[in-house]
Order: structure tokens, then sequence, then C-alpha cells
């Protein structure tokens, strides 16, 4: 009797558990897009014999039912929240820092080191050709490490990886005298301030503005004193790509416009050569989830920007998103500011420099995209 | 298709369960029959032909065995049985076996035959296994013939043990083909065993599992000694716990439907010796080769020679049937060896030493993971050189113990649940609970709170399933 009662209480579970989220799984809405993924989620597979006798249709079909499984975003919490619970000290190749910071973790693996040698020969020579045409004044490079080699304090013990310092390092070293602008230290003194996000992969515009301090000094610039620069909240509830590496939220992230004394106030953007804003920012992204983008408009193969300002000269950055927070405080010393992201950038460059009457050149990269980018050829073209 | 998947338990589980038991008992070895065949072409849409072919040969051998030896024509009987058997091997050799031999033979000079690039039919090991076991059986009188091919494809293709074993001797589900009878706490016996397996293959094993890939992965120079043994160590436990949890779902699978397999892990990493060793792993494949080689052969019974010849040749075949390469055949030579050397040395000072027992156990099964693992012998060698500190990356760096830290917590669940204690203490537990009818009610909640929430985590794994590997297509 006993027994029979424990079967039939296993079975009801069985059943609910089996059966229960079989038919849920059936009348469950399907989404065609995941937000927290980014990414598009598998429809239902077209069913063709071909595609049945190579096995095709099958796999297509376990991909969509995975992908369109009830609650799907929540399950893949849960799974963060095990991971947690196991004491893992990265998920998802996400280091699960002190003080709510998510810290990317960046592992030899990632990096074919073929292709950084090659980027680095790439970079060395081109800043050498225009450190020659231009000046080694005009001509800077600036490699910044993310936040898993500056926020080693919020680091779970012995996390280490790719050894960034060693490759800028090595960099640095091979560069013309007096381009290489470094500003590891200086991260590193600010540490215990709001200079990375906590959920994405960026620096924050305060990080980005004590990087400008050190390229204004190099640069002979006036260097702006953090009391004479104002910061403006935008938004308070980022939540970053490194949050959607994991789906967990333990904490959220404010975003930062910034203003310095030199500051132009009649700003004129060009994205791509055709869409025209009268401002750095677009406001659109802070209502969704790439919230980032609203600095410059997000990455576009080329920005153009004007203004009002005093500045002589006409700066390119050549760049990734980094830059983005950063390029606004260059404004005050430039006629125009162009940017130039290899990643989606077809334009020989020495045709663009010419034609553009480049003055000056900034190339800035965080760390790990340099070693990863495989567009560097560019440099030379 | 695999259990642990969305798949299975979301699609075609609920759905055979629902057929197999609305179906009158007449028809359920028939859906049964289907249902597997559907299982396995899921996978392999075409192979599935290969495996029908296997079984209607078996089929119509074992009943001309059977007439033969009715007849008392014992010699011709023989011969079916030759002619089963050289079938089922020619499959196995061809789809498995023939790269590899072809692979060697290139090797000698002026030698260049092309090779045929197949893939590996899914289970092909293990069904012809099963199906010539049955042949056998019938000429040793052990079983009668399966005059029904439904219930015979039944018995060959049943889903549960399909690809990944256990390996099911026809002479112990022979009766359970027709007379089975599915019941209540069968199924509900059946269920708990599911979702145990499921558990260790999806949480534990599977998990354990990216700690090896992300260390094998590394350059031999960047492996310290410590981190090569965490290595092989998460190895040890991702193999055991996947396939001893495939087992589990596929016994469980087969108790819901009224089926008995016999057992095929008992705790094999608290032996106390390799001899012990390997009747506690894999049981079903140690037992069909003790049965099927070792004791035709002659076993032990024909003079210590022979019985030092008969476990060299079940040895290098066990090696050889994990894999068509060297490494297997190196593995099943070296767990050989040392079952001999056992035997003839030390298996009375191992029974006294009761620590020692355990690591020396332990020591040899790590090493012989090393050379399971790769099938490349360069890399074996690589890795063994890591493991005793010759591969001049120092003894641990603080790479080692961040994954150490990172892993700490899994490895000691993993340690646990290789024993057999946390069973002992619960049981235990719930033995002085179910006292009073208070305390039995307690024991079966806690009981399917366990695997309520098993299950729940396991199907959050596979909905986030970036990490699920198949670890047997190579058997």
């Amino acid at each position: 009797m006993e027994e029979r009662k424990y079967s039939k209480s296993v079975i009801v579970l069985f059943l609910l558990l089996v059966f229960g989220f079989t038919a849920v799984t059936f009348v469950w809405p399907e989404r065609s897009f995941s937000e927290n993924e980014n990414r598009v989620l598998a429809s239902a597979p077209e069913f063709t014999w071909k595609k049945l006798f190579e096995g095709k249709f099958m796999s297509e079909y376990e991909t969509y039912i995975t992908d369109q499984f009830f609650l799907r975003d929540e399950w893949i919490q849960l799974k963060t929240m095990t991971e947690l619970a196991l004491n893992k000290q990265d998920i998802n190749g996400v280091y699960i820092g002190k003080d709510g910071y998510l810290i990317e973790r960046h592992e030899d693996s990632e990096i074919d080191m073929e292709m950084l040698q090659k980027s680095m020969d790439y970079l060395v020579q081109f800043i050498e050709r225009y450190t020659k045409r231009l000046g080694a004044d005009h001509v800077k490079v600036m490699l910044v490490p993310t936040a898993s080699e500056v926020l080693l304090e919020k680091l779970p013990p012995f996390a280490e990886g790719f050894d960034q310092n060693g490759m800028i390092d090595s960099i640095y070293g091979r560069l013309p005298e007096g381009t290489a602008i470094d500003v590891r230290d200086v991260l590193k003194e600010h540490a215990e301030e709001y200079i990375y996000y906590k959920t994405d992969h960026h620096w924050t515009t305060l990080g980005a503005f004590y990087a400008y301090q050190a390229y204004a000094e190099a640069m002979g610039f006036e260097v702006p004193a953090l009391e004479d620069v104002t910061f403006e909240e935008v938004s308070d509830e980022f939540l970053g790509t490194v949050f959607s590496k994991l789906n967990l939220e333990l904490s959220k992230d404010s975003m930062h416009t910034i203003t310095l004394p030199n500051t132009p106030t009649d700003i004129k953007m060009t994205v791509d050569m055709a869409e025209t804003f009268d401002s750095l920012y677009n406001d659109e992204y802070l209502s969704q989830k790439d919230k980032y983008s609203y600095y410059l408009d997000g990455n576009h193969a080329l920005a153009e920007i004007s203004s009002n300002s005093d500045g002589k000269g006409t700066l390119l950055i050549i760049k990734d998103s980094y830059s983005h927070c950063f390029a606004p405080m260059t404004l005050g010393e430039y006629e125009k500011v162009y940017l130039v992201d290899f990643r989606y950038f077809n334009m020989p460059l020495s045709q663009f420099i010419a034609q553009y009457r480049v003055t000056d050149i900034l190339v800035l990269y965080n760390a790990v995209t340099f070693a990863t980018d495989t567009h560097t050829g560019a440099f030379l073209r | 298709m695999v259990f642990s998947s969305i798949m299975f338990l979301f699609r075609y589980l609920p759905v055979v369960l629902l057929l197999y038991f609305i179906a009158p008992k007449k028809l359920r070895n028939t859906i049964l029959f289907i249902a597997s065949l559907i299982f396995y072409a899921w996978g392999e849409p075409v192979y599935v032909v290969i495996m029908l072919f296997s079984t209607l040969v078996d089929f119509t051998h074992g009943l001309a065995v059977y007439k033969f030896k009715q007849k008392g024509e014992m010699g011709k009987a023989k011969l079916m049985v030759v002619s089963s058997m050289i079938t089922n091997l020619a499959l196995l050799g061809f789809f498995k076996y023939a790269d590899f031999i072809i692979g060697n033979l290139n090797l000698i000079p002026g030698v260049e035959i092309p090779l045929l690039n197949l893939a590996l039919p899914i289970g092909i090991s293990f069904y012809t296994f099963q199906t010539m076991s049955y042949t056998v059986d019938i000429y040793r009188g052990d079983a009668l013939p399966q005059k029904n091919i439904i219930s015979f494809g039944a018995y060959v293709a049943l889903f549960p043990q399909l690809i990944a074993g256990p390996i099911v001797q026809y002479n112990t589900v022979a009766e359970q083909l027709e007379g089975r009878k599915e019941t209540l706490d069968d199924f509900a016996t059946g269920v708990m065993r599911f979702m145990t397996g499921l558990g260790k293959k999806v949480l534990l094993a599977n998990n354990i599992g990216l700690l090896w890939d992300m260390i094998s992965a590394r350059g031999i120079g960047e492996v310290p000694v410590l981190m090569a043994w965490l290595g092989i160590t998460a190895y040890a436990f991702q193999i055991y716990f996947d396939f001893s949890g495939y087992s589990d779902m596929a016994i469980g699978l087969g108790r819901m439907m009224g089926f008995h397999f016999l057992e095929n892990f008992d705790y094999p990493y608290i032996s106390r010796s390799i001899t012990e060793f390997w009747r506690r792993w894999h049981m079903s494949l140690g037992s069909w080769f003790r049965s099927y080689v070792y004791i035709p052969l002659g076993g032990n019974r024909k003079g210590f020679k022979m019985q030092i010849r008969n476990i060299a040749i079940v040895w290098l075949l066990t090696g050889i049937w994990h894999g068509a390469s060297w490494n297997f055949l190196l593995w099943g030579a070296y767990f050989g060896i040392f079952l001999i050397l056992e035997k003839l040395l030390w298996l009375d000072f191992l029974k006294k030493h009761r620590i020692f027992s355990h690591v020396y156990t332990l020591f040899l099964v790590w090493i012989g993971w090393a050379i399971f693992a790769f099938d490349d012998m360069g890399r074996v060698v690589q890795y063994l050189k890591a493991m005793f500190g010759l591969s001049g990356a120092g003894f641990v760096n603080g790479e080692t113990l961040y994954l150490l830290l990172s892993y700490a917590v899994m490895l000691i669940v993993l340690i646990l649940a290789a024993t057999p204690y946390p069973g002992q203490w619960v049981r235990k537990l719930f033995n002085r609970m179910e006292n009073n009818s208070l305390g039995r009610t307690g024991s079966t909640v806690l009981q399917l709170a366990f695997v309520a929430v098993v299950f729940i985590i396991s199907t959050a794994y596979l909905v986030d399933a970036t990490y699920n590997p198949f670890l047997y297509f190579r058997f």
C-alpha cells in the first residue's frame, strides 16, 4: 500500500514535469529575436525529403524547439544561478568580480598569435610612415587595457588570462619615440573609481577622461582638471554586453556624457557620409538594449564631426568602440575629427588621409580588440 | 537521438510512452520497434539500414541454428553461428576498423590505399555484440529462438540501450520480450533511475567536462604537473558520470516499460585493484567478453599459459572495441598486463593494504585515462610527460589554482557522488524516518523534491546547451 502511494506520487511528478512541460511548449508563443542573447532565434524548419535524409531537418528541428522553449531567458538565468551556487569563478567567460563587477575573461586560446604578429607589424609600419610625413607630435597610439588587466582588486583570486600588458609592452617598444601613449598606470591609479562599466566591456566616460588627460599632455594641449569638467548622467539602467553573456542582473550601470571647458556647442556629425546629426549622441538608443550606441550613434565605417571649435587641423581616429566616449573630448582642439573603423571601412586609408588633409592621427583600441582584429591589413592600404 | 536533449525529453519520450501504454499488450513490441527505429534514424537516417540488415541476418541465422540443432546436425548449426559472427564482424570491421587498418598499411613504403572516410554508425559496436550473443545463446541452448521478427527487432533496436549500452545479452531478456509486465512500481523506480542518470550526465559530466576540455586544449608547455592531474581527474569524472549516467537512463527507461536490464556500473572508483575495477566498470562489456570470448577460449581451465593467452586476447579486444586507434589497443593491453600481474603477484598484498590499494588503483586508472583520452599517441605521450613534470611547465601556476578554486565545489560533489556513501546515508535516514506515517510522507516529499530539482536544473542546462557532447561515437 505504502509502496503504491510512493510510486503513484513519483509518476504524478513525472507526468507533470515531462508531459506538463511538453504541453506548455506547444502553446507558448514563439519569438523571432532574443534581446538578451542579441540573436535571431530559430523558427520552424521547412520539411524536405532531402533535408530528412541528410539529417539536416532533425538538427534544425532540435535547434528550433530549444530556441523556442518556453521561458527561455529564465531557464538560462537558472543555469547561471546554479553555476554561481557552485562557486564557479567565471561563467561563460565572465568573471564574477567583487562589488557587482562582471569582467570579461580573455584566454590565450582566443588570440590568433600569427594574426597578432602581423597586426603589430602593420601598426608599427603605419606609424613609422606617418611619423615621417606628419611629425612625431602628430601621430599617437593608445592601446587601452580592458577591465581584467586594471581592476585587479575586483577579480577572483588567481585569475589571469591573456597577457595584455605584455602585448602592449612589445608594441610600444617598437613604436617610434614619443608616439605611444601609455594609459595603464593612469587607469590603475584610478582603479577604485568608476572607470569601467560593471556590465559592459567598455570603459566609462570617466575612464576615457583620465586617458584624455594623458593624451592632452602628450599633445601639448591644455590638460583639463577633473573639477573643470561636467558629467551628465544620461541613463542609470545600462546592462551591457558582459551582462548579456550571463543574463543575470547583479548590477546596473550609469552612462555619462562629458563637457570640457573647450567643448564646442554647435556640432554636426555625419555617419557613413549618409546620415547627419546635430549632436554626438543618439537618444533613441537609451530606450533600447544596446545603450552604448548612444555614443556617436554606435559603430560606423566612418564618422565625420565638425563644429564651431577654435581648434586647428584635422584629427583621424583609427579606432574601436572604446573611442566613442573619448572622441567628444578632442573636439575643442580640432576643426574636424574623423573616426574610422576598419571592420567596416573599405576606402584605402592612404587615399583617405590625403584627400581629407588629415594633420593628426590617433590609433585608439582596447588591447583585446587589437589582439583579435583581423582587419589590420587596412593600416597599409 | 540522445537522452539528454530537449528533443528526447519533451517530444520523443512523451509521445512514445503515450503510444506504448495506450496500445494493447500485443502491439507494444511493434511500437517499441518502430519507435526505436525512429530514435536511431533521427541521428543516422541512412545507417538505420545497416542495423536492420544486422537484425535480419541474426534473426534468420538464429532460426537456422535452432533447426539444425534439433535435427542433431551440430556441424551445420555451428556453421550458421560462424556465418552470423562473420557477417557481424565484417560490418563492424568495415565501418569501424577499415580506415585504421588502411592507415597503418599505408605506413609501409609503396603502399597507398585511399581511405574510406566512412562515418561510424552510432551504436554499431553495441548492437552487433548483442545480435552475435543471440545466435551463440541459441547454439549453446541458453535461449530459444525468437519466432517473431518484430520482437527480435525490438530487442536489437531497443532504444533505451541502443546507442550507449548496456550491452544486453539475449538470454537475460528473452522472457521479458514476450512476457514482461509493466507495473506502477517498476515505472516509478524507472523514473527515479532515469532522472538520476539525467542529472549525472547533464549536471555532473558536462560540467566537469568543460574543465577537461579547457586543460587538454592547452599547449603542453603550459600545463604544470598539478594542472595535468586536475585535468585527467576531470576527464575521469566526466567519462564515469557520462557513461554511468547514460546507463542509468537506459536502465530506468527500460524499467518504465517493464524491462529489467543488468547493472552496468558499480562505483568503479572505490575499487582496490584493477581486477576489481573491471568488475565494477562497464560490467556488461566485461561479461560479454567473458561469456563469448574468454570462456569459449578455455578461460582458466586449460592451464596457466593458456589462461594468460586468453586474458591477453580479451584485453586487446576490449581495448580496440573502444575505438579504432592505437591508444585504445594500448589501453586494453595496459589493463591486461596489470590484471595478469595482480593475479600472479600482488592481489593478496592489495587486499591487506587498504589505503595503498585505493591509491594504487586510482593512480593506474588515471594513467589509463590519459592513454584513453587522446587518439593521437603523440599527445598521449605529451600529456603523460606533463603529468610527471617533464613538460617544463613547473609544478603549479596561478591558472591552476584559479581552476582548482573554480571547480572546488564541483569536485567535492563529484568525489562524493562517485562513492556509495551519500546513497547509504540517505537511505539510512529515510529508513529511520519511515517508522511513522508522517516520516514516510516526508521521505517521499524529499525524494520527489530532489528529482524535481535535478530535472529542472538539467532542463535549464539543456535549454542553454552550449556544451553537451556525446562521448561514444568511437565505440
